[in-house]
């Protein structure tokens, strides 16, 4: 998976999650702006983690705060599975 | 009703994983001794975590009748082995128990045996579970069975507030002597977090710390789960004097508040306000309080929210407070802090010395106090306060005095 689709999918998750259309979302969005709080960003995560079969190391979790942390965090995991 | 009784503190127990006995416990806390060790109880290797506080080299099974045994869950052992030491310690005699109260706080209940139970039910398909189970995992069964074993006939209950638990208890048990309910309760509480289904959701939470907790510290990462349980013989004042019980503090007041918040993110304004209220009952004034031992988790957002509540109430008076947080060497017992912690609160004052926040490697910013760090202090504190703020916003804080013989 390139960058641009992890992009695709984590946008695509935090619009469902906050109901809103992945248009009105991009990657420099915060979790502040977007009204994500902490539990639903751990949500986010775990979703991820589940779908993709990767493991998100908490202190790389702690410091994400915006949808290109994310990608930043997931890209190198799924790159280390293939 | 006519005016509130005075209620002092007559007995004292505790089971932790930096002491299961009073004197042992103490010596811990004064040497700055944590009980963090990797996790023995669950298999940790799919978990991001792998230390916690468990009790250790402490008989869980002869202590207790065979006929009894089957019925306790690993909390409700913790708790009763902590109540027999602090009604023998009291030494009280049997006949004053009856109408005593028994008011016991737990996060958790019996969810080691719940845990248990679903491995036989959902992995092993077993047709039928223990019939013990519904008294083990009930929260109550501590309250019930320390009622049974001691003869206590008066008031019982269980209270369960997450991380509070045990401070609402002692906060409702004091209320109760003191305004003449029941002339003793004993209270505290306990929880048992070691199974792999309960360590699985605070894993899912990322706010574990890999080695310590390191409360109120620069690069703290987390909390340290523990386990334990700790007692409290409360009394009436004239009633203890009556059969010359040794008295270890006194208990001057309670205060509680809803952050009315986030189900996890702590409030600084409704930490105050628990604060605050605590404060109010006892008759105190901020100012004559020298010692907090503060709820203190070690994660980042609950320290640095609960010096942000510590210095809107006592505002300039908070640079000279001592602070310190003693989840830093006996974990964060959830349901059974509030008491282990009033246990330390109650030894600091009759003692004069104030117990450090261990691990600690320097300030943060946000975090202006003094925090007691590595080293226990001495100080002949008169007035202590003792805070819980749990998840969910429900906040229970205890003011303790020093007692002077008057």
């Amino acid at each position: 998976m390139d960058r641009e689709e992890i992009a695709t999918q984590v946008i695509a998750r935090v619009a469902k999650m906050q109901k809103t259309t992945p248009d009105k979302i991009n990657v420099d969005s915060t979790f502040e702006e977007l009204g994500v709080d902490s539990l639903n960003g751990l949500e986010l995560l775990w979703e991820l983690e589940e779908e993709l079969e990767i493991v998100i190391p908490d202190d790389d979790a702690r410091e994400i705060t915006k949808v290109s942390d994310v990608i930043a965090v997931v890209e190198p995991l799924l790159a280390k599975k293939s | 009703m006519g005016a509130p009784h005075r209620v002092v503190v007559t007995g004292l127990g505790v089971v932790s994983a930096i002491g299961n006995d009073l004197k042992t416990f103490w010596e811990s806390l004064c040497a700055g001794q944590h009980g963090f060790r990797e996790i023995e109880l669950a298999d940790t290797s799919t978990l991001q975590f792998r230390v916690g506080a468990e009790v250790r080299d402490l008989d869980l099974e002869t202590p207790f009748d065979d006929s009894v045994r089957s019925l306790l869950d690993r909390f409700a052992r913790l708790w009763l082995l902590a109540a027999r030491q602090a009604v023998e310690a009291s030494g009280i005699a049997s006949k004053d128990l009856q109408d005593a109260a028994v008011i016991t706080g737990t996060a958790l209940g019996g969810q080691t045996t719940q845990d248990e139970l679903f491995v036989t039910l959902y992995r092993e398909n077993k047709r039928r579970l223990t019939p013990f189970a519904v008294p083990r995992i009930m929260s109550s069964s501590g309250a019930s069975q320390a009622s049974m074993e001691l003869g206590i006939e008066g008031p019982g209950m269980t209270i369960s507030t997450a991380c509070s638990s045990s401070n609402h208890a002692i906060g409702m048990a004091y209320w109760m002597v003191a305004h003449g309910a029941a002339p003793v309760a004993l209270t505290g509480g306990s929880d048992a977090p070691f199974s792999l289904g309960h360590l699985k959701a605070w894993d899912a939470m990322r706010v574990m710390a890999p080695e310590r907790c390191r409360p109120f510290s620069r690069d703290r990462k987390g909390l340290v789960l523990g386990e334990g349980g700790a007692a409290l013989v409360l009394e009436d004042l004239d009633h203890a004097r009556a059969r010359g019980a040794h008295i270890h503090a006194e208990v001057r007041g309670f205060g509680m508040s809803s952050d009315a918040g986030h189900i996890t993110r702590p409030s600084a304004k409704g930490a105050a306000r628990a604060i605050a209220a605590s404060l109010a009952d006892s008759g105190l004034n901020p100012h004559e309080v020298e010692y907090v031992n503060a709820h203190g988790t070690g994660t980042l957002l609950n320290d640095s929210t609960e010096s942000e509540a510590l210095a809107s109430v006592f505002g300039d008076h908070a640079a000279a407070l001592l602070v310190s947080s003693t989840k830093s060497m006996h974990g964060h017992t959830l349901g059974a802090t509030g008491a282990i912690e009033a246990v330390v609160t109650t030894l600091a004052l009759e003692n004069g010395v104030v117990p450090p926040t261990a691990g600690y490697l320097g300030p943060d910013p946000e975090c202006p106090l003094d925090v007691v760090p590595n080293t226990a202090r001495e100080k002949a504190i008169r007035h202590a306060i003792s805070d819980s703020f749990a998840f969910g916003g429900l906040n229970a804080v205890l003011a303790l005095s020093r007692w002077d013989g008057a």
